[in-house]
């Protein structure tokens, strides 16, 4: 004990050297801390948003937007794609599910996206308030998105044009809130839900499709974002993507194969990271060695 | 430490190295939960991907083994030479 305390007195009788010691040694430990963070939670995120999804098919452009905007909403889609020929996959015989996504509103940042319940029930969401919407213009709000934009279940908002803040709003539309989900760690902490029709709803000139006849006249026009899809047999992995590509007018890309060249685009920079990281320590031992006199 | 036996001279070095590395532990995990809180609050304003501090993965405990590690091992070699030093020969030569 008398020698820890003396251990303790003589690191702290040349302070200037202890403190550089110290400083060195700190900042190598707090590169490699960070390193471990960052790349524990991309980790968990990627496997958590990813779960379940073995494609997702939306407009011809880059492959990694596609699933960046669809999967992870941290990136713009590359367009849109008719509804009817996402509808068609769904009769796909090695497709097992088919949840469209329409993105293209925001409020206060926050991404409003249209699809089924079956989004929700596929990331296994709860609700902690309220019900899941049953009519266009309903939301349901994430965890985190409720939390953030203070809204209760009951209120009215008007989102605005664009996936960023800033964007014009949509003057007569009001969403009304009627659920919020419980966090479940999941892309939809962050998210705005409502109905695929809410988005419809929104853009479309005449704002309700009053007659059947314009509603038969819609639905070949409507469109959605992006789909996400699971097959029936994994062994789908092999054509399905290359039928999409070749015999649509979508594109595919595969989750599994985008995050692994997303995780080798940024092995650089961890890499860059890591070396610092090495350097720093190798001077704080070199440091350390020398100093003691 | 004059007139000190060298086993305790070498302890004294290998502590000294135990509590540099110690200290380094805490701080750079510290240091290095805050960066990674910092990256969190940026990329949230977009609300982006969650990344953010406070977060105790099992493979943080690299991090203390690395800073014992390093600092023990930097200190093991002037530790020994303390060991090995005859106070007699040293004070002769002077």
């Amino acid at each position: 004990m008398k020698t820890l305390t003396l251990a303790w007195t003589y690191l702290w009788s040349r302070p200037l050297a202890a403190a550089l010691n110290l400083l060195l040694l700190s900042l190598g430990l707090a590169s490699i801390t960070f390193l471990l963070l960052v790349s524990y939670q991309l980790d968990k995120a990627f496997e958590r948003d990813l779960q379940g999804i073995d494609l997702v098919v939306g407009a011809k452009g880059s492959p990694m937007q596609l699933i960046l905007s669809g999967v992870f909403h941290i990136d713009v889609p590359p367009g849109n794609v008719p509804l009817k020929a996402v509808l068609e996959l769904q009769k796909h015989p090695l497709v097992a599910q088919v949840i469209p996504l329409s993105l293209g509103d925001s409020f206060q940042g926050f991404r409003i996206v249209g699809s089924s319940h079956d989004y929700i029930t596929h990331y296994r969401a709860q609700l902690a308030q309220g019900q899941l919407w049953t009519q266009p213009m309903q939301v349901v709000l994430g965890a985190i998105a409720a939390r953030k934009l203070g809204v209760a279940v009951g209120q009215t908002f008007v989102g605005s044009h664009g996936l960023a803040a800033g964007g014009h709003a949509h003057g007569e539309n009001f969403y009304t809130v009627v659920g919020i989900l419980a966090p479940s760690g999941s892309v939809l902490d962050r998210l705005i839900l409502t109905d695929s029709a809410s988005v419809w709803q929104v853009h479309e000139e005449h704002g309700k499709a009053e007659a059947q006849e314009e509603e038969k006249h819609l639905l070949e026009q409507r469109e959605v974002t992006l789909a996400l899809l699971r097959y029936k047999t994994p062994l789908a992995a092999m054509s399905f993507p290359r039928y999409i590509n070749s015999q649509t007018g979508m594109q595919a890309a595969a989750p599994a194969l985008e995050i692994t060249r997303l995780l080798s685009m940024l092995g650089l920079g961890t890499d860059v990271l890591r070396a610092f990281a090495g350097v720093l320590l190798l001077t704080a031992g070199l440091s350390v060695f020398i100093a003691p006199g | 430490m004059l007139g000190a036996p060298p086993i305790k001279l070498a302890a004294l070095l290998l502590l000294e190295a135990l509590w540099l590395g110690l200290l380094a532990a805490a701080l750079g995990l510290l240091a290095g939960q805050g960066m990674a809180a910092a990256l969190g609050w940026l990329l949230r304003l977009d609300n982006s991907l969650l990344v953010g501090g406070m977060v105790w993965p099992p493979t943080l405990w690299l991090v203390p083994a690395m800073a014992l590690g390093v600092s023990t091992l930097a200190a093991l070699l002037p530790a020994l030479g303390a060991y090995r030093v005859s106070v007699l020969e040293l004070l002769q030569g002077q």
